[in-house]
């Protein structure tokens, strides 16, 4: 990498820690609750008090007590160190789901955007199709086709988010595409797929990562969902959604603690993403 | 009123369009599932060469898959959708059974969204101050409510807490449906609410930032009236929109809170047909779903033309 690139590169790194100060201090308070989920993630088995699987039946809802600070679940395991290993599939699903929606989509605003014509023309109508599916129901038949599990139900969310990001990233890449600098690159010759790939890419960035924040929300909302309907990760796995479906029964019988543990889990991390995500946006907007 | 015609036109031909294509999704991608359907109607015992032909020739598994489609399609359209393997009855009367109860609680959730997602965000935009940040905090939390996260907190303080509603089951009549689907359709309304909430406020807060509200106000023009003629007129547009197309999102995650509940609707339905493969189920269920999703989307649209006719027609409010 060339002096003048390794700048580049640090120019943008600074610049996401800049956007990041940006979001004020609520913004930064959801950055953190994203910064110790991800934590979680990583070490979340290597700080469980107990083993999340072992259950004794005779500790069935009992409550908080010294060694388990959030109790037992219905099958008298520790709800603790459930929620510290589910976090694993119910941070890494929504994880691919974004990762795989918003490569598809960039791929194709940017494309299309740039082609114009019949390409952009049939690419709008195709995404336009895929509105008439909502995510949810588009997951469940991925999960009937391909069988249970987190695999259909992440691949069914990616196709279904897609169209809603291609939207706002194929405006920002029609507005790169009209500006000068783009026009210039293309007298001096340099190829369109550099063009693309170095400059207006890069230069949409911003928005990326604000979509990538808002969708990260709902794709963890409709994951957990499709596992609470006992279509996606299967128990004995502690994923926050299996906990919910498993431990409804118990909040029906006025032990909702094992449920609610796993419900503020993602409550957490969903209002996190959804307030960073909408500071990112009004920033990038506001900077336009 | 031609251009508006014309407008209804194009939009019934592009609806048409849509339902083709994703009709022929739903069909291709269960064709496409691994299994085989003879010996999931066999139960997995092995039958003589015979009945196989004759269960082949019934169900057209021996025609190619275009025509399938076709035959499927054609009997869609008349209303028959197949027999359910798992229950030996048609699907559609299974679905009929069971579309009035999710009918019901979406019905009853959209009101609660109009209702006082509407209410609550001209409640934060028309007065600044502390109501309105009660507005932002409340919807800011109600918005990443997972609806069945709302079900475990509503249950556990209306119903078994205090007592006030049913956890489980649906009602008998009118207003034991109403009874029994309170806590339902509020788990239901709570993230949708607040997303309706938020655009209606930013939305009037907008109008009255506008150039013509200021000049309105400086002629002097009565409050309530420059509200209603001038501030809300304007703002009906994104809130429309917002609104219709959350609702239209409800249809489908009625089968989280049905399942919560212990609803006997058509998502819950859809769950367990996927859970059993019995695929014809899965099929006609996902058709009724999207046809509604993109029929209430077409309203949308329409009421949209005809509470702002000067913006060109099909183009939505982002």
């Amino acid at each position: 990498m060339s002096t003048a690139a390794a700048a580049l590169q640090l120019r943008r790194a600074s610049a996401a820690w800049k956007a990041l100060g940006e979001t004020g201090p609520i913004g930064l308070a959801s950055a953190m609750v994203i910064v110790i989920a991800v934590l979680v993630t990583i070490f979340g088995p290597l700080i469980a008090p107990s083993d999340p699987y072992l259950g004794q039946l005779s500790n069935s809802y009992i409550g908080p007590g010294p060694g388990a600070p959030l109790g037992y679940d219905g099958a008298g395991r520790d709800v603790l160190s459930r929620v510290l290993v589910g976090a694993r599939t119910s941070m890494l699903g929504p994880f691919f789901v974004v990762v795989l929606s918003l490569a598809a989509a960039t791929l194709l605003a940017v494309w299309s955007a740039w082609v114009g014509g019949n390409v952009d023309s049939v690419v709008s109508s195709l995404l336009n199709v895929l509105f008439a599916f909502p995510g949810i129901l588009l997951a469940i038949l991925a999960t009937a086709v391909f069988g249970k599990g987190l695999q259909a139900a992440t691949i069914a969310l990616a196709i279904a988010y897609t169209p809603y990001a291609a939207r706002v990233l194929r405006g920002a890449a029609l507005r790169e595409r009209s500006l000068l600098y783009v026009s210039a690159l293309e007298v001096q010759g340099v190829p369109a797929w550099a063009i693309c790939f170095r400059h207006i890419i890069p230069n949409v960035v911003p928005l990326i990562l604000a979509q990538a924040t808002t969708l990260f929300g709902y794709a963890m909302v409709d994951l957990a969902a499709i596992s609470f309907l006992s279509l996606g990760v299967q128990p004995p796995f502690p994923d926050w959604g299996v906990m919910i479906s498993e431990n409804l029964s118990g909040a029906v019988q006025g032990f909702p603690l094992a449920a609610l543990s796993a419900g503020l889990c993602i409550f957490a991390v969903v209002i996190s993403f959804s307030i960073l995500g909408q500071r990112l946006h009004e920033n990038y907007e506001a900077r336009r | 009123m031609r251009v508006q015609l014309l407008f209804f036109v194009r939009r019934l031909l592009m609806l048409a369009a849509t339902l083709l294509v994703a009709s022929f999704v739903i069909f291709g991608s269960l064709y496409l599932a691994p299994g085989n359907p003879i010996a999931v109607l066999s139960g997995g015992r092995s039958l003589p060469p015979d009945a196989i032909k004759i269960l082949e020739h019934r169900y057209h598994l021996d025609e190619p898959f275009l025509t399938q489609y076709w035959i499927w399609l054609t009997n869609a359209m008349h209303g028959d959708l197949g027999i359910s393997i798992t229950l030996r009855e048609d699907v559609s009367i299974l679905i009929a059974q069971r579309a009035g109860s999710t009918a019901a609680l979406v019905l009853y959730a959209a009101i609660l969204i109009m209702v006082f997602g509407v209410g609550l965000g001209l409640l934060g935009g028309l007065r600044p101050g502390w109501i309105d940040t009660g507005v932002i905090v409340t919807s800011a939390i109600s918005a990443a409510l997972p609806a069945f996260v709302a079900a475990i907190v509503l249950i556990a303080v209306f119903s078994v807490g205090l007592g006030w509603f049913p956890s489980l089951g649906s009602g008998e009549g009118v207003l034991d449906t109403i009874y029994h689907d309170t806590l339902p359709a509020i788990a239901l309304a709570a993230s949708s609410l607040a997303i309706v909430a938020r655009v209606t406020r930013a939305s009037v807060r907008e109008e009255f930032g506008r150039e013509h509200v200021q000049t309105a106000i400086s002629r002097g023009i009565p409050y309530p009236a420059l509200v209603r003629r001038h501030v809300l007129r304007n703002a009906a547009i994104p809130i429309t929109t917002v609104t219709g197309v959350t609702i239209a999102s409800l249809i489908a995650s009625a089968a989280i809170v049905e399942r919560a509940f212990g609803l006997n609707g058509l998502g819950a339905y859809l769950v367990s047909a996927a859970n059993s493969k019995d695929f014809a189920v899965v099929q006609g269920i996902s058709l009724v779903l999207v046809l509604v999703f993109v029929v209430v989307n077409l309203i949308v649209d329409v009421l949209y033309s005809l509470i702002d006719p000067r913006i060109s027609l099909g183009s939505r409010a982002q």
